[in-house]
């Protein structure tokens, strides 16, 4: 950890670790994790920080559905103080719900990009993805 | 079930010994370290060869040409137990071999078997390496009849099977009982030392038993041809087979044979328990959070960077061992006393010269640096992009060398001046010429591990053991030791001049680890790949 005085580090890993339920594992050694504790603890570990700018790779993956909740959360209090959380997915339905900026890549490419509401106009974001997904082939 | 041991055993070969990326190199990199790899060990081999040819001919012509098949037995079987008695326990639970292998329709059986018979097949080629000089010296200088040959074909097959066993069977062990214990790599790496040490202790009482130190290997090996065969018969049987008797060759044979089924079966029986409970880990649970401390980054460096030194066993094997010598040679000079060492150099102070010297090649072969990058492996990335100066993260590597060599360095020079009692400017070049060497080796080493990282590597060993960062560093180290020390002999017995040289050595060797600090200081992570 670098550059967060002790007790402020002390307080956000007493908050994200017992908001993840993980609190009594932080004492064995991550060999042990399983996927998810792994996942969380990366987690924790960014947020420890207190970034402006959250770049997260798919994850939602390998989290119990109370983590994932508890992530969705935290993710909605980290850009109502401000920051940005930039993260790809797989699952649609994460994206539509949470996302308030969406694009859609295939194969490298980007394919389309925008506001959630300017992408759906009120139909469902999986119709979209698939509709905009057979057009780029 | 032949045929899936076979199988395993070449798979294994071809991944281990590189010769996968020297046929079908997945990049140029890789291809050059194959190939750089490969030069070595034939420049090694060579190197064997010529020695036991050497050594061979010179004992044919003090008339010990019939000895040669037990001492090339003795020798052979020393050299394969030293080898493997670390290396065979991480060869046999290679647990990720074992997690694909495991799950494939195969028995523990031919997993075992096929794990030994890859370390057989390594160790053949060692064991012939030794024993083909010795044994076609003793052919031509005997009139060695067709039952010879043969037999000496047959015999230089069996020849490592004994010794391989044995130390396959107490590395078993030490992975056997470490596996369990939650500091297993610590407790592993610490039976192993005492087991080297062990050696060592045997070794230096029969070097001094008898108060001589035989200026040739030859005439050493003359001299104790009773007591070194005495110390392992199946060496006497296999010579009195090949010259006496076929039924002892036999019983040789047999043994090697049946130890080696025998070690086989044993491990297999336990295979799978020992692998899982070394794939078991031990989660407690109990965590209550407690006050964080802060360090400053050079400290946490440090921490960090001892801490990974300390939780590799082949590391720390292959790194302390020399250091340990160092205070190994200091305490066996104090308990022979140097002046019946000095005896044999005619009474002039021998010992008191060669001893700064000794420590300093110990510390060539020592240094922690060299693998101190490449065992980051796949993770050095993290280090990369640390938001500090390149410079601390390498002074954290010299420091952990530092912390490591210091303790014994000290051990060492305080109980040789207590051994030798030294004037004045024989102590100070015994404590200072070990120290230049240490800050030496410590910036060679880890220049060498910045020009040839080795990150990509299946296991620690590998990264410690196969880097070509390694092997120049250690052969600078004890060729320039090796050489300095011989320009001191020769100054002395010339001119009389005693300290002149090694005095010099001192302020070069110390000038030329600022000029390589210098050096590193200027590398850039970011070209370390």
């Amino acid at each position: 950890m670098f550059s967060v005085p002790k007790e402020e580090r002390t307080a956000r890993m007493e908050k994200y670790a017992e908001m993840f339920e993980i609190t009594e594992s932080l004492g064995d050694t991550i060999s042990t994790y399983s996927h998810g504790m792994k996942q969380k603890l990366a987690i924790i570990s960014a947020l420890i920080h207190k970034p402006k700018l959250l770049v997260l790779d798919e994850p939602f993956v390998g989290l119990d559905p109370k983590a994932a909740y508890t992530l969705k959360q935290i993710m909605r209090e980290f850009c109502a103080e401000g920051g940005a959380a930039f993260f790809s997915t797989h699952v649609l339905d994460v994206a539509e719900k949470l996302c308030n900026k969406i694009a859609i890549i295939k194969q490298g490419e980007l394919v389309v990009s925008g506001t959630t509401e300017e992408l759906t106009h009120g139909a469902s974001f999986e119709s979209v993805f698939l509709e905009v997904i057979s057009r780029a082939e | 079930m032949l045929s899936n041991i076979a199988a395993f055993t070449k798979i294994h070969l071809l991944g281990s010994l590189g010769i996968n990326e020297l046929f079908h190199p997945s990049d140029e990199k890789r291809y050059k370290r194959a190939r750089g790899m490969l030069i070595a060990y034939l420049l090694l081999s060579a190197l064997l060869v010529f020695m036991m040819t050497v050594v061979s001919t010179a004992m044919a012509e003090r008339g010990m040409a019939e000895s040669l098949p037990a001492l090339a037995a003795v020798i052979a079987s020393v050299l394969v137990f030293i080898l493997n008695v670390f290396q065979s326990g991480s060869t046999i639970f290679n647990l990720k071999l074992f997690e694909s292998e495991a799950a494939l329709p195969v028995t523990p059986f031919e997993i075992v078997a096929s794990r030994f018979s890859v370390l057989y097949i390594i160790n053949l080629i060692i064991s012939l390496m030794v024993t083909v000089p010795p044994l076609i010296v003793c052919g031509m200088n005997t009139g060695a009849a067709v039952s010879f040959v043969l037999l000496s074909v047959l015999g230089v097959l069996l020849i490592p099977m004994i010794p391989l066993t044995v130390a396959s069977v107490i590395g078993a062990l030490i992975y056997a009982v470490s596996a369990r214990m939650k500091q297993r790599k610590a407790i592993g790496a610490v039976l192993g030392m005492v087991l080297m040490l062990a050696f060592f202790v045997i070794y230096f009482r029969f070097m001094f038993s008898d108060g001589t130190v035989p200026d040739k290997l030859a005439e050493l090996l003359s001299q104790n041809y009773d007591l070194i065969t005495g110390w392992y018969p199946p060496a006497e049987l296999f010579s009195a087979g090949l010259l006496e008797n076929a039924v002892s060759f036999a019983a040789f044979a047999g043994i090697s044979v049946a130890l080696f089924a025998a070690a086989v079966a044993l491990v297999s029986w336990k295979y799978l328990p020992i692998c899982q409970a070394m794939q078991t880990h031990d989660a407690k649970h109990n965590y209550v959070m407690q006050e964080q401390t802060a360090a400053n980054p050079s400290k946490a460096l440090f921490k960090r960077d001892l801490k990974r030194y300390f939780s590799s066993t082949p590391y720390i094997m292959n790194t302390m061992f020399g250091y340990i010598l160092m205070a190994v040679f200091a305490v066996a000079m104090l308990l022979i006393g140097v002046e019946s060492v000095n005896a044999n150099f005619g009474g002039l102070p021998f010992i008191e010269t060669a001893s700064p010297f000794v420590l300093a090649i110990l510390t060539a072969m020592s240094s922690t640096t060299c693998a101190s990058i490449s065992i980051e492996g796949k993770h050095w990335w993290i280090t990369q992009t640390l938001p500090i100066p390149a410079k601390k993260i390498f002074a954290s590597k010299l420091k952990v060398n530092f912390a490591v060599a210091l303790p014994f360095y000290l051990i060492s020079v305080i109980i040789l001046t207590i051994a030798t009692n030294p004037s004045p400017a024989e102590f100070a070049i015994l404590a200072l010429l070990p120290l230049a060497y240490i800050y030496f080796m410590s910036v060679l080493g880890l220049y060498c591990g910045i020009k040839r990282p080795f990150l990509d590597w299946e296991s620690e060993t590998d990264a410690v053991k196969r880097g070509s960062a390694l092997a120049i560093s250690i052969l600078v180290g004890t060729i320039s030791v090796v050489f300095l020390f011989i320009l001191t002999m020769v100054v002395w017995a010339v001119f009389d001049v005693k300290f002149a040289v090694p005095a010099a050595v001192c302020v070069i060797v110390f000038a030329a680890g600022l000029i390589i600090h210098r050096r590193i200081n200027r590398c850039r992570l970011s070209d370390i790949a």
